[in-house]
């Protein structure tokens, strides 16, 4: 009877651990817009802080992550449109699946901004007859409807990887925006005396 | 025990939540393996087989009649660093080997698909070397780059390969320049005497989804052609390509010109059809002139990886080139495809 106690005790364990795995998609942290469109979207308050520096930290980010950023200081708005590859893994490798356009929006005002994530738009790659993976022209579809084109575990590893993405990306800002310093563990170098043994 | 258990859960949840924190996308793509296997059983209408185990309709490919053939597995290996790149792409099978890349004069027996190395000088511009598909044409040897599984007069009298030096300028993402010098011989690793044959390639793309490539080819050993190359996805689930060439024979008259249109509609996320029309016409070598029409209709059907195609085609020849079933000489041809294409 022991025994069993012990088995249902990890059986429990195990199905919290696979809740906690489904926890952790990343799809489920992009949300919908009032017209359902997938959006990464957050207002975060910065007490003390003009719309001018906001701006221009908005501007470095931009910049330290290598987006080409459309700034309009008088309103205080930055857009870029970048594209995310994203990729398909199988058995032996992993390999590009298409690339994702979205704009990325940072506003800024006195003591506060915004920044969203909008616009994906999904674009299959298909390997072109130099064995390169290539868009195929015209065929674009908006994230919402990838589950129109794909099953349901490749729609969810696409949108997972898109909305790590997106936290990822935000963290930086957000890391940007509040001017903290990024910490590099320094290891010292290992020294070993050779001439002496 | 219950402390093991509530370990063993602690350590297994932030093994899972350590494991998240990787899941950001790259920006150097790791060593990818790519490449496809196909095989068809191919049945002409007149039940015509000769010694070769062919039948009439002679382009590329899908050639053994009344049998279940393979065509290639072809296997490529990629990889991007920074700005370098290489390509290393190998197939093995008929559609790879004899059918489509000469062995060596040697007897040596590779079969290459694409070797070549690029560096991206600038964000506009590549230069790349090696030996790699030739850029003339709609369709390629590989099966997964074609719609119809048998191939086009114009692909199969056209070029393969070309090895040679190119750079590519990209202007935009609607117009790129590509110029360089190839090998004086199509399909071949090595020269025959030098690299003489120029090749170059414009791209415009004149509204979204519409792409056109001009194409030429020309040296004095292997002639010169011309060739045009736009598809058009005019709508979500309608696409229209066309390919026109011109080709003039070196040292002499003689050569080809030809037009293709390829109309492919979608009538699923998995099931589409297409149409290959083609009208192809050899020139007057002294000896008079010959043409043939050929309809090629094909479905694709896609489950995954594997693409399921089954296709009928009909060819007439001006002449009579082909034999019916009772092996009287005829003009016209028919056929039918069932083919299988994994693609990894």
């Amino acid at each position: 009877m022991a025994y069993l106690y012990y088995m249902k005790k990890l059986f429990f364990s195990i199905v919290c651990i696979l809740l906690i795995n489904t926890a952790r998609a990343q799809k489920d942290v992009l949300q919908f817009d009032e017209d359902n469109k997938y959006v990464y979207y957050q207002v975060v308050d910065k007490k003390g802080f003009s719309a001018d520096t906001l701006y221009n930290r908005g501007l470095v980010f931009m910049k330290s992550q290598g987006l080409k950023g459309d700034g309009d200081a008088k309103a205080g708005i930055i857009t870029a449109k970048p594209k995310l590859v994203l990729y398909a893994n199988s058995l032996v490798s992993k390999k590009e699946a298409g690339e994702v356009s979205y704009i990325l929006n940072v506003e800024t005002k006195d003591q506060k901004y915004r920044y969203k994530f909008a616009g994906f738009v999904f674009k299959p790659y298909k390997i072109n007859r130099y064995g390169s993976m290539a868009t195929q022209p015209g065929v674009e579809i908006p994230l919402e409807k990838l589950w129109t084109k794909y099953s349901a575990k490749e729609t969810d590893a696409l949108l997972d990887q898109v909305g790590a993405f997106c936290k990822t990306t935000a963290a930086r800002l957000l890391q940007q925006m509040d001017k903290v310093p990024v910490l590099r563990s320094e290891d010292a170098v290992k020294k070993v005396a050779t001439d002496k043994w | 025990m219950k402390k093991k258990l509530l370990l063993l859960s602690f350590f297994a949840a932030a093994a899972t939540f350590t494991a998240s924190a990787q899941d950001a996308p790259k920006a150097d793509p790791p060593l990818v393996i790519f490449g496809s296997v196909d095989t068809y059983y191919k049945n002409d209408f007149s039940g015509f087989k000769s010694q070769t185990g062919s039948s009439n309709i002679g382009t590329s490919f899908a050639s053994d009649q009344n049998s279940i053939s393979i065509g290639m597995i072809d296997l490529g290996l990629k990889k991007k660093v920074g700005k370098a790149a290489f390509v290393g792409e190998m197939s093995f099978g008929p559609r790879g080997q004899a059918q489509s890349i000469p062995n060596g004069s040697s007897g040596d027996s590779y079969h290459i698909q694409n070797l070549y190395v690029s560096y991206d000088l600038s964000d506009k511009f590549t230069v790349t070397g090696g030996y790699m598909a030739t850029f003339v044409g709609y369709e390629v040897i590989s099966p997964v780059g074609n719609f119809n599984y048998s191939t086009s007069y114009l692909f199969t009298n056209g070029p393969f390969q070309n090895a040679g030096l190119k750079g590519t300028y990209t202007f935009s993402d609607k117009a790129s320049l590509m110029v360089g010098v190839f090998n004086d011989g199509w399909n071949a690793y090595s020269s025959t005497k030098d690299v003489s044959t120029l090749g170059a390639q414009l791209f415009v793309s004149p509204a979204k989804g519409w792409t056109a490539y001009i194409n030429l080819v020309s040296g004095k050993f292997s002639g010169t052609e011309i060739d045009l190359t736009t598809a058009y996805q005019i709508t979500d689930a309608f696409k229209l390509g066309l390919n026109a060439a011109d080709f003039n024979a070196p040292n002499g008259p003689g050569g080809f010109t030809g037009v293709a249109l390829y109309p492919q509609i979608a009538a699923s996320s998995t099931v589409s059809f297409g149409l290959r029309g083609e009208y192809f016409k050899w020139k007057d070598t002294g000896a008079g002139t010959s043409s043939v029409k050929a309809f090629t209709l094909t479905s694709n059907i896609k489950a995954g990886p594997l693409t399921i195609i089954p296709e009928v085609r009909l060819d007439s020849w001006k002449d009579e080139v082909f034999v019916d079933s009772n092996m009287l000489p005829t003009k016209k041809a028919s056929q039918f495809v069932l083919a299988a294409v994994y693609s990894f």
